[in-house]
């Protein structure tokens, strides 16, 4: 009852700051959880690796006899394969993650145990391998660009941003710093658009925050006004001299600016809001170290999500080329590493790769306690919120797609009959194996817009195994 | 940021005013005569098959409202109109209206059509409906002019927006970039603004403070690299004392140990590559002095640096007027947000004005008493080099541009064969590009969207070629033609050779089964040895019997298939329009076109259980001329057995097809298989015409009207008379009036 009160109360208080241009996402939500609906989005975080993820080491301590054999460790310069690999699995396995003991990589992640999947068993031979695989891990459709899975959640939890990509490097090969807006390579809208991704962290405060910072900022975001103003003043100076279906196509061009002046507006008009999200500017944000790169996107993700700019964030954490210098290990380059290359100060491959997925899962903890904190309905921002963090390629450094593998926190607000659990689908070659297809499909079935398939198929995968959601994971 | 640019929907403009003078013409009637007179041709010829008892392919005509703004009225009008233009309605065996009453009623629909803002020209002006116009009278000779286009201005394409344009292309098929085809949504300008933020940044470059920065971290990587080479060295070393013999160790430590000597040697404060020491350089930047100086700049400054931007950003040497305003917007900007900012948001501006987004064609040249005008002698400039490349006017254009030449139609043609020259034929020294032109006939032939067809692979065991290779393949079939420029579409149409990807020592890099050819005979057979390009890894060989031009490459075979089987009917569709010139109307939505699965039956056995006769009304024009292609499987394989669905049963191929309806009477008949259509169709002039009509709609950007009757003629004789010289046929195209010629 209070709850209830509560929030007609905010309500009111909202609506009658925001004047007219309601474009705050938060203000329908409430508006629908008034009328007695519950309407909160659906939040998704994307973090997606470079070099594979590989799948020995992130199932459970304890549970390792059951699943894993210890080989003879990697040869180096033939591609990196791990010492430990997964027994060939031919059944459905579904384990309580209670009392396991998780990887070192993974112990940031022991208070959201509850909520953790570790989703095994899956392959992507639809997918060229190797290096990496570009847009085809998120749409499957081989090396040709299509609309990725993180676009398509996007146009179904729209908000002001609809999609926000964030970007350690300018591409998967590539060593360099993304300095401003870059294309990675792994989203993308339709076969013929890329997604961009913002590659500074200043540049992406600025354009998400940028409305209630102060200083130099605020100042950049309040000339953003005037900018559209110019982009309508030099439209209409050549629409004047035109007729017909010249001067209809400028109509087009003029209402798009003024779109975008009321979606400035409707930032503004939530202030309040994405002032409760902004994070706090810090050297991590100019610092040219990969390790504070990665943490300032996570920060400027969890600060985008909870002032409800966007619902969906894709984070690429490194390429090949990147060099890690703070894990406690020199000399630590993705690709090197991949190819067996022990760095100095790290006690094997093995061990240098759990530095940096530990890292990279420290900083997916964050995202997580940060919404966690979060009220929303009953519980948190959390419980609507699914983060997914894998790799652009399958299994290992030169990957064979035949496995690729999962850490999924949060379950779609109840829609997935995952949390809890280590998941492992049978390997390839068994029957009831999937692809990772039918694990997008099941996304997309929790979503609400369930579709037969996705991308292009495995023909040496039964196709009827192909078609739909995973079945075992919906609620 | 879902990006997405929309296609204008025509439809739904009410205020467009057109005043072609073919309109004018057509005084028409008021509407309530308009509607008495259809009333009683509906009533005389149609209400008794599509009226209230009888509602044949469920259409009826006697409820059709005098509505032609609603757009569901609309579509039963256009339908109407279409029956009546190409005489299908009514039927043959009925009795028929005169030759006066239908052309009376289509003038008067079109009339209609008018009166309401939605002018027939603007209805059917996306690609698809550009053999609408009639091709007799087209070509009759008759028609007059003079020819013209409409002022317009035509969004930049992605082409030349070049990479990670936020622009899209339609991916329907057939020509993807008319003029009038697009316009800039929001997500469209987000995307453009981040750009070109991004553009400023770098334009303006790092401050000094940011220098600083990126010193320690430049400083750092040549210490890491350092601790790593001393490290190489060190194991080098070690492995060296064990083969001291081995000379490849040996050289290699020497690298490493040259390579760590240049590390320790670099001086890190007067090292070229310290970031602190492009100082200099960037102080000479009047963009980046403009934004960090701490004084406001001066009027010559400003003049300057938005001069600058100006020029990047419309490509030409900017007005007076513009840098006046320009400057005058740096001013205030900078009074408001101070230097950075101001500077920051004006050039970001600049770079979006819309003459970067469009390409102007205006028409600012003389004026003809006709009230035509010609395009301004730096709009042909622009027109010409984005007509054949994506990097727009070169050099020697613009030599001509500021010799005042370029109005003349001659010195446009000279253009035109020069860049064909060396781009196509590399005759010239310097070689340069034309990527529109092998587009043409890529968006002409449609076989790029072989990428787009699903194969399941276990139906074709051993057969694993990439789509992309057979597009490939077929490009340089294509550019190999264009080269020779001699008979160019009856080459496309019927020749017997092919390029084939072969890479023999990389196992699966190969396209040779799809042309049922073995590794032994692309080695052994390859007929052209000039052209065996190692960088394209391609063998040429004649397979005589087998082929007969791009129809018969597997790449447009697979983009005319379904996922399991030949599609007869897109590939008769695909013949009936783009050599025959014919119109097949949309699907009606009634219908729910499925071809019965039979795993016993042949494809067209199982095509042939859809006779009814409402289908068979388009279909009989198109399914005879897609089943000649049956010799080939649905990966384009040439075949002379026909795996059945059941996946074991081999039946024997029947290729035989037809030309039928064509409106030509010499060329219809029955043909054995697709060579025999190929042949026959490559040597037609109504074929090559229609070809002419697709290039014109191409290099235009817009359909064809019949007042681009003497435009096209003349095309067509220049094609005829240098020997079927593509380098020809563009240079008369885009020398004509209705390239260089505007009016409203």
């Amino acid at each position: 009852m209070s709850i209830e009160m509560t929030r007609r109360h905010l309500l009111k208080q909202i609506s009658l700051g925001c004047g007219t241009v309601v474009l705050s996402p938060l203000v329908g939500q409430l508006s629908a959880q008034a009328a007695g609906k519950r309407a909160f989005p659906q939040r998704f975080v994307f973090v997606v690796k470079s070099s594979g993820l590989t799948p020995g080491h992130i199932v459970p301590d304890n549970f390792m006899d059951d699943y894993i054999v210890q080989k003879k460790s990697y040869i180096a310069g033939e591609g990196y394969t791990s010492g430990v690999q997964m027994k060939d699995n031919d059944k459905f396995i579904k384990r309580s993650l209670k009392d396991a003991v998780l990887n070192d990589s993974m112990k940031s992640l022991e208070p959201f145990k509850d909520r953790l999947t570790i989703l095994q068993g899956l392959s992507g031979n639809m997918v060229t391998g190797g290096h990496m695989s570009g847009y085809g891990a998120m749409s499957c459709m081989k090396d040709l660009m299509a609309e990725t899975i993180d676009h398509k959640m996007a146009r179904l939890f729209p908000s002001v941003f609809s999609h926000l990509g964030l970007s350690t490097v300018t591409a998967t090969m590539g060593a360099r710093f993304a300095n401003s807006v870059c294309y990675p390579g792994i989203s993308a809208a339709s076969n013929t658009k890329a997604l961009p991704f913002h590659g500074s962290p200043t540049q992406a405060y600025r354009s998400l925050f940028g409305s209630v910072a102060s200083g130099k900022n605020r100042k950049q975001f309040e000339a953003q006004g005037n900018l559209f103003d110019y982009l309508g003043e030099d439209v209409k100076a050549l629409r004047r001299t035109l007729k017909g279906s010249e001067k209809v196509k400028l109509d087009h061009h003029l209402e798009a600016i003024e779109a975008l002046q009321k979606q400035r507006q409707g930032i503004l008009s939530m202030s309040e809001q994405i002032k409760r999200g902004k994070p706090e500017l810090s050297d991590k944000y100019t610092n040219m170290t990969i390790e504070d790169r990665l943490d300032a996107h996570c920060e400027i993700a969890a600060g985008a999500l909870i002032s409800g700019l966007t619902n969906v964030v894709t984070i690429r954490t490194d390429g090949l080329g990147s060099q890690y210098t703070k894990l406690g290990f020199v000399n630590g380059q993705v690709h090197g590493i991949g190819h067996g290359k022990v760095p100095e100060g790290a006690q094997s491959v093995d061990h240098a790769r759990g530095l940096i997925r530990g890292f990279q899962l420290d900083n997916v903890a964050k995202i997580a306690a940060k919404l966690a904190k979060i009220p929303e309905g009953d519980g948190s921002m959390l419980d609507n919120t699914t983060i997914v963090y894998f790799s652009d390629v399958g299994d290992k450094h030169h990957a064979s797609n035949r496995e690729w593998p999962f850490i999924v926190l949060g379950n779609m607000g109840g829609k997935l009959k995952l949390p809890g659990h280590y998941v492992q689908y049978p390997h390839k070659g068994n029957r009831g194996h999937h692809t990772i297809a039918s694990w997008w499909l099941t996304l997309l079935h929790a979503a609400g817009k369930p579709q037969d398939g996705f991308g292009m198929k495995d023909n040496n995968v039964d196709a009827e195994s192909q078609r739909g959601p995973l079945k075992e994971l919906l609620a | 940021m879902i990006a997405k640019t929309k296609i204008i929907f025509l439809v739904t403009m009410s205020f467009f005013v057109l005043s072609s003078h073919t309109l004018i013409a057509e005084k028409g009637l008021s509407a309530s005569k308009f509607k008495s007179q259809a009333k009683q041709f509906f009533k005389e010829n149609c209400t008794t098959c599509h009226g209230a008892k009888r509602q044949k392919g469920n259409t009826t005509l006697h409820d059709i409202e005098m509505d032609f703004k609603s757009a569901e009225e609309s579509r039963r009008w256009l339908a109407v109109l279409l029956q009546l233009e190409t005489g299908e309605m009514p039927p043959k065996d009925r009795d028929q209206p005169s030759h006066e009453e239908r052309a009376q009623l289509i003038s008067g629909i079109k009339n209609q059509f008018r009166l309401a803002g939605n002018p027939i020209e603007l209805l059917r002006s996306a690609p698809k409906y550009g053999n609408y116009v009639d091709h007799k009278e087209l070509f009759s000779g008759e028609h007059k002019g003079p020819s013209y286009s409409r002022p317009r201005i035509w969004r930049i394409s992605p082409y030349i927006d070049g990479q990670s344009s936020p622009f899209s292309l339609s991916q329907a098929e057939g020509f993807k970039d008319y003029a009038h085809m697009w316009s800039v949504d929001k997500p469209t300008i987000e995307l453009l603004i981040l750009k070109a933020k991004a553009e400023v940044e770098r334009l303006i470059g790092p401050s000094e403070a940011e220098l600083k920065i990126q010193d320690q971290s430049w400083k750092k990587q040549i210490l890491t690299k350092r601790r790593s080479l001393q490290l190489e060295v060190k194991s080098q070393e070690e492995q060296l004392a064990k083969n001291p013999e081995n000379e490849g160790l040996k050289k290699k430590l020497e690298r490493t140990q040259k390579n760590l000597e240049r590390n320790v040697a670099t001086d890190f404060e007067k090292d070229r590559k310290r970031p602190s020491n492009k100082l200099h350089q960037l102080k000479r930047n009047v963009y980046w002095r403009i934004a960090y100086a701490p004084e406001v700049p001066t009027v010559e400054e400003r003049d300057e640096a938005v001069t600058r931007v100006l020029k990047a950003a419309l490509r030409r040497n900017p007005e007076t007027e513009d840098i006046t305003r320009m400057s005058v917007r740096l001013e205030k900007s900078i009074t408001e947000y101070g230097n950075q900012t101001g500077l920051q948001i004006t050039m970001t501006s600049i770079l979006l004005m819309p003459e970067s987004i469009y390409r102007m064609e205006m028409g600012l040249g003389k004026k003809l008493p006709d009230g035509r005008r010609m395009l301004s002698s730096a709009e042909i400039a622009y027109a010409l080099g984005y007509a054949l490349t994506d990097a727009g006017p070169d050099r020697e254009i613009m030599k001509d541009l500021a010799g005042e030449k370029l109005s003349d139609p001659k010195v446009i043609k000279a253009h035109v064969e020069r860049i064909y020259d060396s781009a196509i034929i590399g005759t010239t020294k310097r070689r340069g590009k034309a990527e529109r032109v092998l587009r043409f006939f890529q968006e002409y032939f449609g076989y790029q969207g072989a990428t787009d067809v699903f194969k399941d692979g276990t139906r074709h065991v051993g057969h694993k070629p990439r789509p992309s290779d057979l597009i490939r393949d077929t490009d340089l079939l294509i550019l190999h033609i264009l080269k020779e420029d001699k008979d160019v579409l009856k080459q496309l149409l019927s020749t017997d050779i092919a390029y084939i990807r072969h890479v023999p020592a990389r196992p699966g890099w190969e396209t040779i089964s799809s042309y049922n050819v073995t590794q032994k005979e692309v080695r052994t057979k390859n007929i052209i040895s000039g052209e065996k390009n190692r960088n394209n890894q391609r063998y040429v060989m004649k397979l005589t019997g087998q082929r007969a031009g791009i129809l018969t490459q597997p790449s447009w075979l697979t983009a005319h298939s379904t996922n399991f089987d030949n599609d007869p009917v897109r590939r008769g569709k695909w013949v009936y329009e783009h050599l025959l010139g014919g119109v097949i109307p949309d699907l009606p939505i009634t219908v729910d076109a499925v071809v019965p699965a039979d795993p016993d039956k042949s494809l067209r056995e199982r095509f042939n259980k859809t006779g009814d006769t409402y289908c068979q009304k388009c279909h009989s024009k198109m399914n005879p001329l897609g089943f000649a292609f049956e010799m080939y499987d649905d990966v384009g394989r040439f075949r002379k057995n026909e795996l059945l669905r059941d996946n074991k049963t081999e039946v024997e191929v029947d290729s035989s097809g037809g030309i039928v309806q064509s409106g030509v009477a010499e060329l219809d008949g029955p043909v054995d298989d697709a060579l025999e259509l190929m042949n026959k169709l490559s040597v037609s002039s109504h074929v090559r015409q229609v070809f002419v009509r697709h290039a014109f709609r191409y290099w235009m950007g817009r359909n064809e009207t019949l007042d681009d009757s003497p435009t096209l003629i003349a095309a067509d004789k220049a094609y005829v008379e240098s020997g079927g010289s593509m380098k020809a046929l563009i240079a008369s195209l885009i020398s004509s009036d209705a390239f260089l010629y505007r009016k409203d």
